[in-house]
């Protein structure tokens, strides 16, 4: 009774947390303050480093996590269309000072990536599969993997598909 | 192809990891185990949406491969 009262106490928390991270997420990016936008989506992500959920609260928070990734991605491609530079992107998001933020933003800017096929998509998931190694915890390793899966699904090289090869 | 199988195995590799600890806590490690499975079977979801994944394919080179993955995971 008492671990489900705490677990319950660690859930609200990591999700108000994601909430009011998102907010400022969402307000920065709309003042097109990329740093700031990035910042607050890699706070948001710490939310996804705690060992202390079960992973069907954890699931909720991913879930709600990669609700906001969405937008973020969004932002993302429009940033492509105006001229930035996905190289300059993708490095801009390694600042993130934890491995699993920062490989849940590398996954959101490699998907964009893909799409924009200035490289070969292969290149980018390989690099992607190689780096997603540093995450070994399992139920944060396997959650990680599901986002790249969801981000990639539709951008996979493949027979017929654009990004073939 | 091979980047989803690759995801696979390490995926796979993950979820046995939880499987290893003390006997104590068992049933409850054995839940969460349960409630991770779909994260895993989403990489067979992606494999069966690919055009190039067709029978041949699949039973001359993907078939192989997973059994592969499976039997280094039993050893």
């Amino acid at each position: 009774m008492m671990e489900d009262d705490s677990q319950e106490r660690v859930f609200e928390e990591c999700k108000r947390n994601v909430k009011e991270q998102a907010y400022f997420m969402h307000k920065a990016l709309e003042e097109f303050n990329l740093r700031a936008g990035l910042k607050h989506s890699a706070n948001m992500l710490d939310a996804l480093r705690t060992s202390e959920l079960s992973p069907k609260n954890y699931y909720m928070i991913f879930m709600q996590v990669f609700d906001e990734l969405q937008a973020l991605e969004k932002h993302f491609r429009e940033e492509y269309r105006r001229g930035r530079k996905l190289p300059h992107l993708y490095e801009s998001v390694q600042h993130a000072n934890n491995v699993l933020p920062r490989m849940y933003l590398l996954i959101t800017v490699g998907s964009v990536y893909i799409a924009s096929k200035d490289i070969p998509a292969k290149t980018i998931l390989n690099d992607l599969s190689e780096m997603i190694k540093g995450v070994q915890h399992p139920i944060k390793g396997l959650f990680i993997r599901y986002y790249l899966l969801k981000m990639c699904k539709d951008k996979l090289p493949d027979i017929d598909s654009q990004y073939e090869g | 192809m091979n980047f989803i199988l690759n995801n696979l195995e390490e995926m796979n590799k993950l979820w046995i990891k939880m499987q290893s600890g003390g006997s104590k806590d068992k049933v409850k490690r054995e839940k969460e185990r349960h409630d991770l499975k779909m994260t895993i079977a989403e990489n067979f979801v992606r494999l069966s949406s690919l055009n190039g994944c067709t029978l041949e394919v699949y039973s001359n080179f993907i078939f192989k491969r997973i059994i592969q993955i499976v039997m280094k995971a039993i050893y």
